[in-house]
C-alpha cells in the first residue's frame, strides 16, 4: 500500500486554477484587508470596515457570476477537490447574500452597541468564505475545512456582547455542541477513508466522485455504512435536524439579533450544499439494490425520510409554544431544515438526471427563498428589539402594528412568507421542494409535510395578531428605522415578491447542466 | 383588450390599493378622501366587469377573454385566465357586491380606514382572480391570496371575539387549501402542466387518473377528497361549518357581506368546475354521500338558525342552510338542479348579503344585535323594515323574488335526479329545509320588526339615510327582476352547466367546451 | 461483501482492545514495580511545586492566557515551515519545477501569518495595560537611580 501511496504522488502534476476559487480568494483577502484597516484605523473611520466588506462581497458576487456565465475553462481544479457547478455557484451567492445582508444589517448595531465592527466584519467574512469552501469542495476534507473556517468564526460571533451572559451562553453552547458535531463528521469522513481502500491495493480517497466510485470494491463496506451515519449524524447537528436539533432554540435566543439572521440563513444553506453533495454524489443511486452502493443508498435515504419528518413536526410543534420571537424563528427554522430535507430526499431518491436536476435546484431555490425572508424577519426584530435585545418577546410586539404600520407589515409579510402563502417567496420555494418529493413518488412524505405548514399557520399568524389586533397598553415609540436597514428591507421584500412572482430567472441559473452531473475526474 | 380585460380587472382593484398608499403621503390627504378613491375604483372596476356582457352573443359555451401566457417555465406554470358560464356571473357578482361593502363602511369604519379599504381592493382582486383563472396553480395563489385581507378584516375591525373567530377562519380555511395544493402538485406530477383546460383534455382522450394508475381508482379517490375537502370547508358543507357563525358574526358588515356573497361562493365554484369536471367517476360514486350531507346541513342550519338569539348569527347559520341547497342541486347531475345550484348562488350572494347589510345598519344604531333588544322597529323606522322585510322574504324563497326560483330549480332536479334512490325522499327532506327557512326568518321579523314598541331605545332610531337607501336599491331591484326574469341569467350559463354535466355523467365525451350539447335530460327549465 | 458481517469489526476491536491494555497495563505496572517511599512531601497532592494552601480559586491575569493562546497559534503556525523546508528541495528540483509555485505559497502564508501578528500588536495583546507600564518605568527609573547612587558612592569612596 505505501508503494502505490507513493506511486500516487509520484504522479501528481499541480493542478493549480487559482481563477476557480476565485470569489473564495476575493473574500479572504478581503477579510485580511478589514482586519487590517480595523488595526490601523481611528476609532471614528471604523464604518470603514463594513464598506469595505460590502465591497469584497460584491466583487465575490461579481466573480461567481462571471463563473456562472463566462466560464470555458475545465470545471474542477486541485484534483477535484474543488468543483464548479450549479450547485456550488447556487449556494455560493446565498452565501454572499445573506453575508451582504448581514452586514448592512449590524452596521447600526454594531455602532448602537459599541461593539468591534472591525473584528465583526472580519470574522463574517472569514465565515462566508468557509461557507463557500463548503460548497464548492468536491472533498471531504475541503468541506471540513470550509466547515471549521465557518464554525469558529460562528461562535465568536455568537459572543459576540461580552458583556450580555445569553450572549456568553449561546457561544459556549454552540461551542460545545458545534465541536462535538464537527468531531463526528471527522469522524464519519476517516470511517469513510478508510473503507474506500480498495483489495487491488488503491489507499483509501475523501474524494466525493471518487468514493461513488468505489463503494462497490470497498474493502470495508461495513465501515462505510458507520462512516455515512456518523457524517449523517454531523450534517445533522449543522443545519439543526431533530434530533439533533436541541442546540438551536438557545443558541439563536442568546445570540445577538444579526448573528442569529446570519447563523439562521448561512451556516444553514452551506450545511445544505456539503450535505447534499456528499450524499447525492457521494453514495448515488443505483438501480440495482443488491449492491453495497444500493443498500447504503436506501438506507441513508430512509434515515433521512424519517430525519425529515421528525424535523418538520418538532420544529412546527416547539414553536406553537415560544413566547419569545427569536426561538419561535430558531423552532421556525428547524421546521424549514424539514421542509429542505424533502427535497433532499426527491434529489437522493430518484435516478433520472433531470428530476434529480431539478430536486438539487429546488432545495438550493428553497434556501434561498428562505435566506431572503428570514433575514428581512430578523432585520425587523433587530429593529423592535432595541438595543441589548431586550424586547423580543411577543407581549413587545402587543398592537405595534399601526404605531409603526411599516415594520409591521413588512414583517407580517415575512410571515405569511415563511407560511408559504402564495404570490411570496416561500410559496415557490415550497411548490418546488414539494413538486421534487411529487416526482419521485414521495406522496406521504409531502402529505405530511402539508399538514405541518398547516400547523406553522398558528405560529406565523400569532405574531399578525400580536401586532394588528391587541391593543398596546404601555407606552410604545416607533424605533428609528437606518437607511442601511431600510436598504435590506427593500431588497427583501422585493425579493419575496421576485421570487414568488417571477422565479423564471432564478430557477434557471440553479439548474444544473448538464443535469446533475457532477464533475468527475 | 379582449385579451387582457380579465387582467385588467384583476389589476384595477390593485391599482385603487397602490393609489390609497400613495395619497397617504400625500400633504392635503384627510382620512375621507380613502373612501372615495376605493368607491371611484371599485366602480370603475364594476363598470369594466360590465364589458365582459359584451360576449353575450357566444352564450358563453366556451372560454371568452381567454388569456394564456407562460409564467414560470421551470415547472410550466401558464397565466391562463378566462370566463364562461359558471363563472361569469360569479364574477359580476363579485364587482356588485364590493363597491356596495364600500359604501356600507362609510361611517362604521372610523378608524384605520387607509388599511380596511386597502385590504378591501386586495381581497376584490384575488375574489376576481379566483373566479376568472384556469391554471391550477393560479387558482391555488388567489384562492389562498383572498384569506389574507379576509383574516386582516375580521381580526382588526371585527366584533369582540374577533381574534378567535379570525384565527378560526384562516387555520380552518388554510388546512383545506394546503391539502388541494398537494392534489394540484399531484395532478401536475401526471400531467407536466397546471393549466385545467389542457388536464381535462388529457383526460377526455382517455388519461385519467385511473388509467395513469393502471385501474386503480384509489389515488382519483384520494385526489377528489383533496379538492373536495377544501371546497367543503369553504362552501361549508355541514359538519366543516363550525368556523363560519364565528367568522360571520365578528367580521365588520363588509367582511360579513363579502364573506357571504362571494368567499363561500369559491367554494361551490370550485367543487363546479374542478371536482366534477377532472374527476366524474368518482363524483359519481360520492354523490350520494354528498347530498346526505347537504341535507343534514340544510336542516341542521335552518334548525340551529331558529334558536339563536343574535340577528347576525341567525343570518349566519342561515346561510349554511342555503348553501346546502347550493352542493345538494350541483350533486344531482341534473340541469334543473345545477342551473338552480348556480343561480342560487347569486340568490344567496343577493339576498344574504342585503340581510347583512340591514343588520349592519341597525347594529350602527343600537350597537346590539340581540332580537330580544327591539321589536316594532316597523314604527321607528319604516323604509328599513321594508327593506327588511323584503331581503328576509327573498331569502326564504317567496315566488317572484329570486329565492323561489333557485330552490325551486334544486328541488325540481333532486326529485329528476338518478344518482340516489329515493330521489323524493332527498327532496321532501330539503323542503322542509324551506319551511324551517320561512318559519326561522318570519319569527325573527315577528320579534324585531313588528309588534309594540318595547323598548324606550327602539323609539328615537333615525331611518336609512339615503346612502343607505342608495346602496341596498340595487339589490332589491336584483331580487325582483332574478325573481321575475331568470331567464338571461340562466340562458348564458345554461351551455357551460350542461357541459359539466355531460361531463361528469359521460365521463369519455363529456367536458370539451368545443363539443355541442349532448342529449340533453328533457327540456331546460326555462322554455 | 454485501452481507453484514461483524467479523469486520475485528480490527476496530483489536484497536480498542489495545488502547485500553496499553493504559490498564501501566497503571498496574506502577503500581506492582514501582518503589515507594511514603514521605510527608510525596503524599501531598501534587500542584505543580506550590504548597498546596488556601484557595484553589487564585486568579490570574487574562493576559497569561492571551499570550499563552497567541504563543500556541503562532507556534503551531510556524511548525509548518519545517516541513515545507524538508520537500522544498525535492519539488523544487527539476523533476518537480515547482519552485515559484512552492515558494509563492510559503510566502503568501507568511504574510499570512504576519498580518495577523501585526493585528495582535495593534490590538494592544501584548500591552499590559498603562499602569503596569508606568509602574514598570517607575521600577525602572528607581533601579536606574539606586544603580547612578551606588556608582557615585563608589566612585566618592
Amino acid at each position: 500500500m505505501n508503494l502505490s501511496l507513493a506511486l500516487q504522488i509520484q504522479n501528481v502534476s499541480p493542478d493549480v486554477n487559482l481563477l476557480l476559487i476565485l470569489p473564495e480568494l476575493i473574500v479572504c483577502t478581503a477579510g485580511v484587508i478589514v482586519m487590517m484597516v480595523d488595526a490601523f484605523a481611528r476609532p471614528r473611520q471604523r464604518w470603514m470596515t463594513g464598506g469595505l466588506a460590502l465591497v469584497g462581497l460584491v466583487a465575490a458576487m461579481a466573480a461567481s457570476f462571471w463563473m456562472w456565465s463566462g466560464w470555458a475553462g475545465p470545471r474542477e481544479a486541485f484534483h477535484g477537490m474543488i468543483v464548479l457547478d450549479e450547485l456550488r455557484l447556487g449556494f455560493t451567492f446565498i452565501a454572499l447574500l445573506v453575508s451582504a445582508l448581514t452586514v448592512l444589517v449590524s452596521m447600526v448595531w454594531v455602532e448602537g452597541e459599541n461593539l468591534p465592527a472591525g473584528e465583526f466584519h472580519s470574522l463574517l467574512l472569514f465565515a462566508t468564505s468557509g461557507m463557500m469552501l463548503m460548497a464548492s469542495g468536491g472533498d471531504l476534507v475541503i468541506i471540513f475545512l470550509g466547515l471549521e473556517i465557518l464554525s469558529i468564526a460562528t461562535y465568536v460571533m455568537a459572543g459576540f456582547r461580552r458583556t450580555d451572559l445569553r450572549s456568553n451562553e449561546s457561544s459556549l453552547k454552540y461551542f460545545i455542541l458545534g465541536s462535538f458535531s464537527s468531531a463526528f463528521l471527522l469522524y464519519g469522513i476517516a470511517l469513510v477513508y478508510g473503507a474506500t481502500a480498495t483489495r487491488t491495493g488503491l489507499a483509501g480517497t475523501t474524494n466525493i466522485a471518487e468514493i461513488a466510485n468505489r463503494l462497490d470494491v470497498s474493502l470495508y463496506p461495513p465501515l462505510l455504512f458507520a462512516g455515512a451515519a456518523m457524517m449523517l449524524v454531523g450534517f445533522g447537528f449543522k443545519i439543526a435536524t431533530a434530533p439533533f436539533h436541541v442546540w438551536t432554540p438557545d443558541v439563536y435566543e442568546g445570540a445577538p439579533t444579526p448573528v442569529t439572521a446570519f447563523m439562521a440563513a448561512g451556516p444553514k444553506a452551506a450545511g445544505f450544499a456539503s450535505f447534499l453533495r456528499v450524499f447525492v454524489f457521494g453514495f448515488p443511486f443505483v438501480a440495482t439494490v443488491a449492491s453495497v452502493q444500493g443498500q447504503i443508498h436506501a438506507a441513508w435515504l430512509g434515515a433521512l425520510v424519517v430525519l425529515a419528518i421528525i424535523t418538520m413536526t418538532i420544529g412546527n410543534v416547539g414553536a406553537i409554544v415560544q413566547n419569545n420571537v427569536k426561538r419561535m424563528l430558531a423552532y421556525s427554522s428547524i421546521a424549514h431544515a424539514g421542509y429542505a430535507l424533502v427535497g433532499f430526499v426527491a434529489a437522493g431518491a430518484t435516478g433520472d438526471p433531470v428530476f434529480k436536476s431539478e430536486a438539487l435546484s429546488s432545495v438550493a431555490f428553497y434556501m434561498l427563498t428562505y435566506a431572503v425572508m428570514n433575514l428581512g424577519a430578523f432585520a425587523v426584530v433587530t429593529l423592535i428589539a432595541r438595543s441589548g435585545d431586550r424586547r423580543t418577546d411577543f407581549e413587545d410586539y402587543n398592537g405595534i402594528g399601526f404605531q409603526s404600520p411599516g415594520l409591521a407589515f413588512t414583517l407580517s409579510l415575512f410571515m405569511l412568507s415563511l407560511l408559504g402563502l402564495p404570490l411570496t417567496a416561500g410559496f415557490m420555494g415550497k411548490i418546488m421542494v414539494f413538486r421534487a418529493a411529487l416526482n419521485a413518488g414521495y406522496y406521504s412524505l409531502v402529505v405530511i409535510a402539508v399538514l405541518n405548514t398547516a400547523i406553522s399557520a398558528y405560529y406565523y399568524l400569532r405574531l399578525i395578531i400580536v401586532m394588528f389586533f391587541r391593543e398596546r397598553t404601555t407606552s410604545w415609540s416607533a424605533p428609528r428605522v437606518p437607511a442601511s436597514v431600510i436598504v435590506v428591507l427593500i431588497i427583501t421584500v422585493l425579493g419575496v415578491f421576485y421570487l414568488g412572482l417571477f422565479p423564471n430567472r432564478v430557477l434557471d441559473a440553479f439548474k444544473t447542466r448538464p443535469p446533475a452531473v457532477m464533475a468527475t475526474r | 383588450m379582449q385579451q387582457y380585460l380579465l387582467t385588467i380587472l384583476i389589476l384595477t382593484p390593485v391599482a385603487g390599493m397602490l393609489a390609497l398608499v400613495g395619497h397617504s403621503f400625500a400633504p392635503y390627504k384627510r382620512e375621507t378622501h380613502y373612501r372615495w378613491i376605493t368607491l371611484g375604483f371599485s366602480v370603475i372596476t364594476f363598470a369594466v366587469s360590465l364589458l365582459l356582457l359584451q360576449a353575450a352573443h357566444t352564450n358563453f359555451s366556451s372560454f371568452q377573454f381567454e388569456q394564456n401566457v407562460s409564467w414560470i417555465n421551470a415547472i410550466s406554470a401558464r397565466y391562463h385566465l378566462g370566463v364562461d358560464g359558471l363563472s361569469l356571473w360569479l364574477v359580476l357578482l363579485t364587482t356588485l357586491l364590493v363597491p356596495i361593502s364600500i359604501l356600507s363602511s362609510w361611517t362604521s369604519i372610523d378608524k384605520r380606514e387607509l388599511s380596511f379599504y386597502a385590504f378591501m381592493l386586495i381581497l376584490e382582486s384575488a375574489m376576481i382572480g379566483v373566479f376568472v383563472s384556469l391554471d391550477l396553480l393560479i387558482f391555488y395563489l388567489f384562492f389562498e391570496a383572498s384569506l389574507v385581507p379576509m383574516f386582516f378584516l375580521i381580526g382588526i375591525w371585527g366584533g369582540e371575539r374577533r381574534i378567535y373567530a379570525a384565527v378560526k377562519f384562516f387555520i380552518y380555511t388554510a388546512v383545506g387549501s394546503l391539502l388541494m395544493l398537494a392534489g394540484i402538485i399531484v395532478l401536475y406530477v401526471f400531467y407536466q402542466t397546471f393549466d385545467y383546460t389542457v388536464i381535462l383534455g388529457a383526460m377526455r382522450s382517455g388519461q385519467t387518473i385511473s388509467a395513469l394508475t393502471k385501474g386503480n381508482q384509489t389515488l382519483e379517490f384520494w385526489l377528489f377528497l383533496a379538492f373536495a375537502f377544501a371546497f367543503f370547508i369553504k362552501v361549508p358543507l355541514w359538519p366543516f361549518h363550525t368556523w363560519l357563525p364565528d367568522a360571520h358574526t365578528e367580521a365588520p358588515t363588509a367582511g360579513s357581506v363579502i364573506l357571504a356573497g362571494i368567499l363561500l361562493k369559491m367554494g361551490t365554484y370550485g367543487l363546479m368546475r374542478f371536482n366534477l369536471t377532472l374527476f366524474p367517476s368518482i363524483s359519481r360514486i360520492m354523490a350520494p354521500y354528498i347530498i346526505i350531507l347537504a341535507i343534514i346541513g340544510i336542516i341542521y342550519g335552518a334548525l340551529v338558525a331558529m334558536v339563536q338569539p343574535d340577528v347576525k348569527r341567525l343570518v349566519a347559520y342561515s346561510s349554511v342552510s342555503h348553501m346546502g341547497f347550493v352542493v345538494l342541486g350541483m350533486f344531482s347531475f341534473t340541469e334543473w338542479g345545477m342551473q338552480g345550484s348556480l343561480y342560487q348562488m347569486l340568490n344567496h350572494g343577493v339576498s344574504t348579503g342585503a340581510l347583512f347589510l340591514i343588520v349592519g345598519m341597525i347594529y350602527e344604531r343600537r350597537h346590539t344585535r340581540e332580537i330580544s333588544e327591539f321589536g316594532g322597529l316597523s314604527m321607528s323606522m319604516p323604509v328599513f323594515s321594508t327593506f327588511f322585510v323584503i331581503a328576509s322574504l327573498s331569502s326564504i324563497g317567496l315566488p317572484f323574488l329570486n329565492g323561489f326560483i333557485g330552490e325551486f330549480l334544486i328541488m325540481l332536479g333532486t326529485w329528476m335526479t338518478e344518482i340516489i334512490r329515493y330521489a323524493w325522499i332527498a327532496t321532501m327532506l330539503a323542503g322542509t329545509g324551506v319551511i324551517l327557512s320561512a318559519v326561522y326568518l318570519l319569527w325573527m321579523l315577528q320579534r324585531v320588526v313588528f309588534g309594540p314598541l318595547k323598548n324606550e331605545k327602539n323609539a328615537r332610531l333615525t331611518d336609512l339615510n339615503y346612502r343607505e337607501i342608495g346602496l341596498l336599491i340595487p339589490l332589491l331591484i336584483l331580487m325582483l327582476l332574478m325573481g321575475v326574469y331568470p331567464r338571461p341569467f340562466l340562458d348564458l350559463s345554461r351551455a357551460s352547466v350542461e357541459t359539466v354535466r355531460s361531463r361528469v355523467l359521460h365521463t369519455e365525451s363529456g367536458g370539451s367546451y368545443t363539443v355541442e350539447r349532448l342529449n340533453p335530460q328533457g327540456v331546460s327549465p326555462n322554455r | 461483501m454485501t452481507r453484514f458481517d461483524l467479523r469486520d469489526y475485528l480490527p476496530v476491536l483489536l484497536m480498542f482492545v489495545v488502547a485500553a491494555g496499553f493504559a490498564v497495563t501501566n497503571i498496574l505496572l506502577t503500581q506492582l514495580v514501582g518503589q515507594r517511599k511514603q514521605t510527608r512531601t510525596k503524599l501531598m497532592p501534587y500542584e505543580c511545586g506550590k504548597d498546596p494552601v488556601g484557595s484553589a480559586r487564585e486568579r490570574f491575569s487574562v493576559k497569561f492566557y492571551l499570550i499563552a493562546m497567541i504563543f500556541i497559534l503562532f507556534d503551531i503556525e510556524v511548525i509548518f515551515l519545517v516541513p515545507w523546508a524538508v520537500v522544498f528541495k525535492t519539488l523544487a528540483g527539476p523533476e518537480y519545477g515547482l519552485r515559484n509555485l512552492v515558494y509563492t505559497e510559503m510566502m503568501v502564508f507568511v504574510i499570512l501569518l504576519l498580518a495577523g501578528y501585526i493585528y495582535v500588536v495593534k490590538k494592544g495583546a501584548f500591552d499590559w495595560g498603562e499602569r503596569a507600564r508606568h509602574e514598570a518605568e517607575a521600577e525602572a527609573r528607581a533601579l536606574e537611580d539606586l544603580r547612578k547612587k551606588e556608582l557615585a558612592a563608589r566612585r566618592a569612596a
